[in-house]
């Protein structure tokens, strides 16, 4: 849990936005921790919104933001000489060609050595063969490789990668997945990414922020939030399980029980020590315990946990 | 600093270039300089033909320019890719507004060249100080258009819209302002692009030409109507300037 004391990457404090009628962002609250963290929510719950208010494309009605450690409203120019963007589709200048266009991008960087950088963006996305074709020419597919190479030239410190994996087929999403890794692990670059697809965050990210919305329902590591979510159900393997069962279904704690081959799933209501009831239980009915654990989920199932929550609170 | 700015009108030029303005230059050109090499015979077969027919293809391509720069840049979100590197809004605005300004000038005054050439060719001794008229015409009639036309896209976020509403508000004005509704006596006339960067350059052009005490010495112009007609061209532009330059850095690119 060293993470923990780290300072955020990003941080909001009553965050708020309104379009119209539509109230984007809602007192929103959010602290991201972590090398790659990500911000994952259903359509419309405000994830574009967030990242935009966070590189100063849309100013907030209210609330302070901050951007490795720096202030959105005062400081901008520092937090974008030290942050690559990859925003959700993006528009670039089709009549550049491809090593034309991240020259131009370095030179904006102020980078000394232009050339070299954009030689290793290229490489890093698999687009040194076509740098030299113009970018009209390339495929969606091509082009957001492109894009994620413009966010990497210069190395930032941090990159904000909006929908990072859209137009690209199963090979290229993983081959994002794995630049991300291979920049994070390797050169301590630290990544955002605003996504629908949970694999792609489960395997990446150490950090998770879950917005519904317009306000953050849930954030915490990948495991904390497994966790916390999976902990309500555990399997049990005994010697007798039918009649074990039937005795658990009628305590006050289950709320139900099924059967998985010839284990037990447990969904319990609570906070229940059910290492402790389940042996209690075993000697009243004098059943041998051979295994008690919890069920951890997958990160779909805590997305879906959380957003079926925020509904039937609203509701 | 310097660095930047220079390297984003670069970016602008060349993303200008994408757009056939070599096609434009051709077509204007073509438009503007056959009647011309037909017979011409002075100020008035060259200058007046220039300053009237050129107003619809100075405003039109003036409004594409620019829409194209600042519109579809907030459509097509490419002015979003373009603030995600270090600078800032203010920059990418001068940046942009010098490189249209650049782009124009460069299309009307290969024309203005090719008109040259053609005369020259046809061995006609023209004053060429007149060119220098001609320029400022251009340049009194596009810096209005063009801050017009940033301000109401930066308001409006579209290029399709932006093109019409400039339209409208353009040829609005010189329907009310235009005789008979309003006769070249009255001041409220030279608050029109028709005549007021027009009537600029003939107060200018009599005046140069009284202070060499070379040739003509009167002009239906009043100082009055020239200080009306500048002052609506000049500072109107400039006010129209720095509210897009206020309104770039106010709105929200989502």
């Amino acid at each position: 849990m060293g993470l923990l004391i780290v300072e955020p990457v990003v941080e909001m404090k009553g965050v708020s936005k309104r379009f119209g009628r539509i109230l984007a962002l809602d007192s929103l609250n959010l602290e991201m921790r972590g090398k790659v963290l990500g911000l994952i929510g259903p359509n419309g719950a405000g994830k574009t919104t967030l990242i935009n208010i966070l590189l100063g494309y849309t100013k907030p009605d209210a609330g302070e933001i901050r951007v490795l450690g720096y202030d959105v409203k005062r400081e901008l120019m520092e937090i974008k000489k030290r942050v690559g963007v990859l925003p959700e589709k993006p528009g670039f200048p089709e009549s550049f060609s491809g090593s034309g266009f991240l020259t131009r991008v370095a030179r904006l960087r102020g980078l000394t050595n232009p050339e070299e950088q954009v030689t290793e963006s290229l490489k890093a996305v698999g687009l040194s063969q076509v740098a030299h074709r113009s970018i009209r020419t390339y495929s969606a597919g091509m082009y957001q490789r492109l894009g994620l190479a413009q966010a990497l030239v210069g190395e930032p410190e941090l990159v904000i990668l909006d929908e990072p994996a859209a137009n690209l087929d199963p090979l290229g999403r993983m081959d994002v997945l794995e630049v991300i890794s291979r920049f994070s692990e390797e050169r301590g670059v630290k990544f955002l990414i605003s996504t629908h697809i949970l694999y792609d965050v489960e395997r990446t990210c150490d950090w998770i922020s879950i917005i519904d919305a317009g306000k953050i329902r849930e954030q915490g590591s990948v495991e904390e939030l497994v966790q916390k979510y999976s902990g309500l159900t555990y399997r049990i393997v005994v010697s007798d399980p039918k009649t074990f069962a039937a005795e658990l279904a009628k305590t006050s704690y289950v709320r139900s029980v099924e059967f998985q081959d010839k284990a037990i799933i447990a969904t319990v209501k609570g906070k229940v020590n059910m290492y402790e009831e389940t042996m209690e239980l075993a000697k009243c009915v004098n059943v041998t315990v051979h295994e008690v654990r919890p069920v951890f989920d997958s990160l779909d199932e805590v997305f879906r946990a959380v957003v079926s929550r925020n509904e039937r609170e609203t509701t | 600093m310097r660095g930047k700015l220079r390297e984003l009108i670069a970016w602008e030029l060349q993303d200008n270039w994408a757009f056939p303005i070599l096609e434009l230059v051709i077509a204007i050109t073509i438009i503007q300089v056959i009647p011309i090499v037909s017979l011409t015979r002075g100020y008035v077969e060259v200058a007046k033909p220039f300053f009237e027919a050129m107003l619809f293809i100075l405003v039109i391509s003036t409004a594409i320019v620019f829409g194209r720069s600042f519109g579809e840049g907030i459509e097509k979100r490419k002015l979003i890719v373009l603030l995600s590197y270090p600078v800032s809004r203010t920059r990418v605005f001068v940046a942009k507004y010098l490189a249209n300004l650049l782009t124009i000038f460069l299309i009307f005054g290969s024309v203005l060249l090719a008109e040259g050439v053609s005369l020259f060719m046809f061995d006609y001794r023209f004053p060429l100080v007149i060119w220098g008229f001609m320029f400022l015409y251009l340049f009194l009639t596009v810096f209005f258009t063009s801050s017009l036309m940033t301000f109401i896209t930066l308001a409006v976020k579209r290029f399709g819209l932006s093109v019409l509403i400039l339209l409208i508000c353009i040829f609005g004005m010189e329907y009310w302002l235009s005789p008979p509704r309003t006769y070249a006596n009255n001041p409220i006339a030279y608050l029109s692009l028709n005549l007021g960067p027009y009537s600029s350059v003939v107060y200018s052009y009599t005046w140069y030409y009284n202070t060499l005490n070379i040739g003509i010495g009167r002009s239906w112009v009043t100082q009055t109507f020239f200080l009306t007609a500048l002052g609506y061209v000049l500072g109107g532009g400039l006010i129209l300037l720095l509210a897009s330059l206020f309104l770039i850095n106010k709105i929200d690119l989502d």
